[in-house]
C-alpha cells in the first residue's frame, strides 16, 4: 500500500501550517493513501491527531490496534496516531512510502527525516530570514538559521519539493532542489464562514459607533511582520485623515521582546485606546474581527504565503499591504487580473496611511477591490488546491519504481 | 454584515475615483504624488516620520532599527546608567510594600555593583565616541573611505586635460616601448594620438560621463578609477604612464599610494609623466578645488617623491611664467638684490598655472 507520512516540527490547529498538514492528510486519506502525522510538539487540541516523530518505524502491534480502534471512532476526520488504513510494519517499504517534511523552521525532525531510508518529499512554507529575529530573539534566530541549513541539506535527497508560492519555489530552486511544484496552502474556506462570536461583534460595533475606521491585522506579533510600522501608519492616519481610527492586532506573539517594545511604543504615542493588541482568538472571534474591519493592513516584510490575506479577501475586506515577499503573489499579482490589494513600499508610513484613507474613503475603488479580492480568494478554494495535490501525488506514485 | 455595508469613515485627502477598470498601480502612483506634494508644501514635515522612527528605536534592541554608528552610540549613551530604583508597584495587596522593603534592604549592595557597571558603561561609551571621531578623521584622509567626500567628488565637472603640455607629453612618450596608460584619459583624444603613432596605448577614467564623449569608437578606454586600476596591475607591465587629474584631487595618503603603485607598475626604463595644476595657481573651478578630497602637490614635492623612489632623469617644467615682473637692467649689487626680490614677488603674483614632471623608472 502507498503511504505518505508527514513530519512537522509543531502541530497546532490555529496555525496555518498545522491546518495545512491536517488538510493534506485528509486529501491523502480520501485518495486511499496511508498517512500519519508525526510531530515534535503538538497543541492539546490536536495531540490525538499526531504521533511523536521518534516513534516512526517503531510502532507495536498493540499501538496499532489501539489506533485502529480510535480511527474507527473518528470517521469524519480519520486522524489519530497512525491513520485508519495503515497496515505496514515498522520498516516501511521504501518503494511505496514517502516521508513528507513540512518545513518552516529549524528542527530535529528534519534531521530525523533525512536519516531515514525512505524517499523524501518537502512541503516548504518558507523560513523567516534570521536577521529579522537576531536583535530581538537570538535563540529564535539560531533556530531559523538552522532551518535554512537543513533546507539546503534536504535539496539533494528530496524527490519532490512543494512550495506554497512561486516566491517559495524560487528559493528552493536557488538551493538546488530538482523537481519542484507550487501547492498553495490548503485552506478550508468552510472554516471562514462560521457564525461570528456575537459578544465580540457587539463589542466591535460599539467601538464603531463612536466613529473612526477599523484597521485589522491578523498574524503573529513578530519583528518581520512589522506591526510597529502599522502603528506608525495609524498615528499618521489619525493625524491627517481620521483621529478616531483604531487598529486591532489579532494573533499570538512570537517574540516577547518585540511585543514589549510594541506595547511601549503604542503607550508612548498615546495610542493605547486606539491600538488593541488582542492576542490569539478562536475562529468565531476572528470571524467577527473580519466582519467588522474596514481594511486589512499588513506591513509584513517576509511572508511565504499569507493566509490572512486570503481570509480577508474571502470576507470582502480590502487589503493594504507592504509590497514584499509573497504578499503580492497571494493577492494575485501575476495572475493576469492584477493584485487585489493596494501595495506600497516598505517603511513609508505616510504613504501607507494615505493608501488606507483612499480605500476607506473611495467607495467605487473599495467595491472594485472587494470584487477582485473575492475572485482571487476563490483561486484558493479547497476543491482546487486539493485537486492540485491529488494530481501531484498521482504523478508521484505513477513514477515510483515497482 | 459585511465590510462593504459599513459607512466608510471620511477621508480627508482623496476624493472618489472613476474606475472604468481597476488599476491599483495607478492609484498607488497617485498616492505617492499626493504624499510627495504634502512633503513639498510642509503639510507633512519630514520630522513627523523621523520622530516616529526614533521613538520606536528607543524601545527596540540595538541593531533592530539599523546599524548607523551615531545612532548606536547615542543608544549606548542613553542606556549606560544602571538604574537602582526598581519599580515596586503591584496590583496584589501587600506585594508593593514587600518589594519596597526588599529594595531598601538590597540597596547598599546593588548600589555598589551598579555604580561600577555604570562607570564601566560610561567609559565604554566615551571610548566609542573618541574612536568614532578618530575613524571620521581617518576616513576624511583616506581616498574613497568617506562617503561624504566621495559624494562631493561629483563636482569634478571637467575632464582632466593635458593642456598646455600635450605636445611635451607626446614627445616624451612617442619612443617608449610597451603599453602606455593615460590615467584620467577624459574623451581619449591623447590615447587616440598615441595610437595613431603606433603606440600600444589605453586610457582609464573614473567618470563614465567623460568616457561617454570618447572621440571615436574602438579606443581602449575603460571606466575605472586610476588608483584602483593601478592596484590591480601587475608589476613592471607598463612602458609609459601619464598621470593627471587624480593627482590634483587625491588626498595625501592616496597620492603617496599612487606614486608607489606607479613605481611598481612601470618597467625598467619606462617613462612617468605627471601633469598637474600648480597649487599656487587660481583653480579653474573653485567649487571643484574646494570640494575635492585633496589638493595638488608642488612640483618640488613631486621631484622629492620621485627622487626618493629612485627614479632618474627627474625633470620639472613650469608653465605660465611669461607674465612675471621684468628685471631691472644692470649688474650692480643693488640691482641683483632688487631683481631677486622682483623674482620672488613675481612668483607670488604670477605663479605657474601648471607643471609637468617627468622621470624614468630605474630598477635597483
Amino acid at each position: 500500500m502507498v503511504a505518505i507520512h508527514q513530519f512537522v516540527p509543531s502541530l497546532a490547529s490555529r496555525d496555518a501550517i498545522g491546518h495545512h498538514t491536517l488538510q493534506v492528510q485528509r486529501v491523502l486519506h480520501d485518495m486511499g493513501i496511508d498517512s500519519t502525522i508525526y510531530a515534535s510538539e503538538s497543541q492539546p487540541e490536536v495531540r490525538r491527531r499526531c504521533a511523536p516523530y521518534r516513534t516512526f518505524g517503531r510502532e507495536t502491534a498493540t499501538m496499532r490496534a489501539t489506533v485502529s480502534a480510535l480511527a474507527r471512532s473518528a470517521r469524519s476526520r480519520p486522524s489519530t496516531w497512525f491513520g485508519p488504513a495503515r497496515s505496514g510494519g515498522a520498516a516501511a517499504d521504501p518503494g511505496h512510502t514517502w516521508l513528507l517534511y513540512q518545513g518552516s523552521t529549524g528542527s530535529p525532525v528534519a534531521g530525523f527525516v533525512m536519516a531515514r531510508p525512505e524517499p523524501k518529499l518537502l512541503d516548504y512554507h518558507n523560513i523567516t530570514p534570521d536577521l529579522f529575529f537576531a536583535p530581538w530573539e537570538p535563540h529564535v534566530a539560531a533556530e531559523l538559521a538552522l532551518g535554512r541549513r537543513q533546507l539546503a541539506e534536504l535539496a539533494p535527497v528530496t524527490e519532490l519539493a512543494l512550495a506554497d508560492s512561486a516566491f517559495n519555489e524560487a528559493e528552493l530552486t536557488a538551493l538546488g532542489f530538482g523537481a519542484t511544484a507550487v501547492l498553495p496552502i490548503i485552506i478550508d474556506t468552510d472554516d471562514f464562514d462560521i457564525e461570528p462570536d456575537p459578544a465580540t461583534l457587539r463589542r466591535l460595533e460599539r467601538a464603531r459607533d463612536r466613529g473612526g475606521a477599523d484597521w485589522l491585522f491578523v498574524g503573529r506579533i513578530s519583528p518581520h511582520k512589522g506591526q510597529h510600522e502599522l502603528v506608525k501608519a495609524l498615528a499618521l492616519y489619525r493625524r491627517d485623515h481620521d483621529p478616531l481610527a483604531r487598529l486591532y492586532l489579532v494573533g499570538g506573539s512570537s517574540s516577547h521582546s518585540y511585543l514589549s517594545a510594541l506595547e511601549a511604543f503604542v503607550a508612548d504615542l498615546g495610542l493605547t485606546s486606539a491600538v488593541d493588541i488582542v492576542g490569539s482568538v478562536p475562529p468565531a472571534e476572528l470571524c467577527a474581527y473580519y466582519l467588522s474591519a474596514d481594511v486589512l493592513t499588513s506591513a509584513s516584510r517576509h511572508e511565504g504565503f499569507g493566509v490572512p490575506l486570503v481570509e480577508a479577501m474571502h470576507h470582502g475586506v480590502p487589503v493594504v499591504a507592504v509590497d514584499a515577499a509573497a504578499v503580492p503573489e497571494t493577492l494575485g499579482r501575476g495572475t493576469g487580473r492584477g493584485a487585489a490589494g493596494l501595495l506600497v513600499g516598505p517603511e513609508q508610513p505616510a504613504l501607507f496611511a494615505a493608501a488606507v484613507a483612499r480605500v476607506v474613503g473611495d467607495a467605487p475603488l473599495r467595491t472594485a477591490m472587494v470584487e477582485r479580492g473575492r475572485d482571487r480568494a476563490a483561486d484558493f478554494a479547497p476543491a482546487l488546491t486539493s485537486a492540485l495535490l491529488r494530481t501531484l501525488v498521482d504523478d508521484l506514485v505513477a513514477g515510483a519504481p515497482g | 454584515m459585511t465590510a462593504t455595508e459599513h459607512s466608510p469613515a471620511a477621508s480627508g485627502s482623496s476624493g472618489p475615483s472613476e474606475l472604468p477598470s481597476l488599476d491599483l498601480a495607478r492609484v498607488v502612483a497617485e498616492l505617492e504624488d499626493e504624499v510627495a506634494r504634502k512633503r513639498a508644501t510642509g503639510e507633512l514635515p519630514p520630522a513627523v516620520e523621523r520622530d516616529l522612527d526614533l521613538l520606536f528605536a528607543r524601545f527596540a534592541p540595538a541593531g533592530a532599527t539599523g546599524t548607523d554608528f551615531d545612532a548606536l552610540v547615542a543608544r549606548a549613551d542613553s542606556s549606560w546608567f544602571v538604574d537602582l530604583d526598581v519599580p515596586t508597584a503591584s496590583n496584589l495587596p501587600g506585594v508593593g510594600l514587600v518589594k519596597r522593603v526588599l529594595r531598601k534592604l538590597m540597596a547598599w549592595y546593588l548600589r555598589f555593583v551598579t555604580q561600577q557597571v555604570s562607570a564601566f558603561g560610561h567609559t565604554v561609551v566615551e571610548a566609542l565616541r573618541t574612536l568614532g571621531r578618530r575613524v571620521d578623521r581617518l576616513e576624511g584622509a583616506t581616498p574613497g573611505a568617506s562617503p561624504l567626500v566621495s559624494a562631493e567628488d561629483r563636482h569634478r565637472q571637467r575632464p582632466s586635460s593635458l593642456d598646455p603640455w600635450t605636445d611635451d607629453v607626446h614627445a616624451l612618450l612617442v619612443n617608449v616601448t610597451g603599453r602606455v596608460l593615460h590615467a584620467d584619459a577624459g574623451d581619449g583624444s591623447f590615447v587616440e594620438r598615441l595610437e595613431s603613432d603606433g603606440l600600444d596605448a589605453y586610457g582609464v577614467d573614473g567618470c563614465h560621463g567623460h568616457l561617454a564623449t570618447a572621440r571615436r569608437p574602438g579606443l581602449d578606454l575603460r571606466p575605472d578609477d586610476t588608483a584602483e586600476h593601478l592596484r590591480r596591475l601587475g608589476d613592471g607591465v607598463l612602458g609609459g604612464l601619464v598621470l593627471c587629474g587624480a593627482v590634483e584631487r587625491l588626498p595625501l595618503g592616496g597620492l603617496l599610494e599612487l606614486v608607489d603603485r606607479a613605481e611598481a607598475v612601470l618597467a625598467d626604463g619606462a617613462r612617468l609623466v605627471i601633469v598637474s595644476e600648480h597649487p599656487a595657481a587660481v583653480p579653474r573651478s573653485v567649487v571643484e578645488a574646494d570640494l575635492a578630497p585633496g589638493r595638488p602637490l608642488h612640483p618640488e614635492t613631486w621631484q622629492h617623491l620621485l627622487d626618493a623612489r629612485g627614479f632618474r632623469e627627474v625633470e620639472v617644467r613650469l608653465a605660465g611664467l611669461d607674465g612675471g615682473l621684468a628685471s631691472v637692467p644692470g649688474t650692480g649689487e643693488a640691482n641683483t638684490i632688487l631683481n631677486a626680490n622682483l623674482a620672488r614677488l613675481g612668483s607670488m603674483l604670477f605663479p605657474p598655472s601648471s607643471f609637468l614632471v617627468t622621470a624614468v623608472r630605474a630598477r635597483w
